[in-house]
């Protein structure tokens, strides 16, 4: 295969950092909102973790479709 | 702040650049490449197909490990010690792949795949991220065989093929690629008046791979996949520097 499990680990580490910042970011902004306050900053930061973190399993995707295509 | 930020738009762009000019176009390509049907030599025409047989020479050859070969490649390696890393250096290459035929049966053809400028790419099989760019024809002749050989007491085969070798900063390393004149091969080839030409139309302009394409396959791939791979960590790195910076700028500005 092609060297899946290199893209399966930098898709584990792009994913958990790219998750970690959504998901602190929504908390953050979920306690500001709950205090009638707005978290702009939050939001943008949601938004780029959670593009890390797609662009990461993208990464991995790519991968084993590529490894699909050869075993086929 | 600035700078951090200016690299984080930067590393976006390059992956919306990577994704849709980069990635895109190569799956197609790639796609295309494992497509290409295989065909008996006979029907050898423009378009790229795959064939299997045998390279075979007019004149036997032999490697300087004196191995008898249909083609093959050797190059002596310095290894040395550079502060804390070890540096290589190829301090001669030499090889011999004139004056092919691709012999299928009793059938021969002229073999001129790799003979006309194109730039050749031997694969070492020593590296995972092993790349194979389409615009190369791809030589796979399995894994590489390695020795370590002394600067004062070269081998004769080596001191003719080399005879103005640099004296080593480290170790010397010999090491050879060879096809066997009975090991099967598959190329990617297209065919003009009956002999082995190279595609520049195609998918991939051509290789030759000794007993599974497998790894030649894997190596177009990664030709796809390593820039990704590339701007992926790049992209981790800015943007998670991007993401602390700013929760932790404005947390403060909302505590003050």
């Amino acid at each position: 295969m092609t060297a899946w499990w290199i893209d399966a680990i930098l898709a584990l580490f792009g994913s958990w950092l790219g998750f970690g910042f959504f998901f602190a970011a929504r908390t953050r902004t979920q306690r500001r909102q709950a205090r009638g306050g707005r978290d702009v900053v939050g939001l943008l930061v949601m938004w780029l973790g959670l593009l890390l973190a797609l662009s990461a399993l993208f990464v991995l995707w790519t991968s084993l479709a590529i490894s699909f295509v050869l075993h086929q | 702040m600035t700078f951090f930020v200016v690299c984080s738009i930067g590393s976006l762009l390059l992956w919306d650049y990577a994704t849709l000019r980069v990635l895109w176009p190569g799956m197609q390509d790639f796609w295309a490449l494992v497509q290409v049907p295989e065909k008996k030599p006979d029907e050898l025409g423009p378009t790229p197909a795959l064939y299997r047989g045998f390279l075979a020479t007019q004149k036997a050859r032999t490697t300087p490990n004196g191995e008898t070969a249909a083609l093959y490649y050797g190059w002596i390696e310095d290894h040395y010690r550079s502060g804390r890393s070890t540096t290589t250096r190829v301090l001669c290459r030499f090889g011999e792949d004139e004056d092919l035929f691709f012999q299928q049966g009793s059938r021969r053809f002229l073999f001129q795949l790799f003979h006309h400028g194109e730039r050749i790419e031997v694969l070492k099989h020593t590296d995972p991220f092993e790349d194979l760019h389409r615009d190369r024809i791809g030589i796979d002749l399995g894994p590489l065989s390695s020795k370590e050989v002394s600067f004062g007491n070269l081998p004769e085969p080596l001191r003719q093929r080399c005879p103005r070798l640099e004296r080593p900063r480290g170790t010397l390393f010999y090491k050879e690629m060879a096809l066997r004149p009975d090991q099967e091969v598959i190329v990617l080839s297209c065919g003009q008046d009956r002999v082995f030409r190279s595609c520049p139309n195609a998918p991939a302009l051509g290789f030759v791979a000794a007993d599974s394409i497998d790894y030649v396959y894997r190596a177009y791939g990664n030709d796809v996949l390593n820039g990704l791979r590339g701007v992926l960590l790049g992209m981790a790195f800015s943007l998670g520097f991007l993401c602390s910076l700013l929760l932790k700028y404005s947390r403060s500005e909302a505590d003050s």
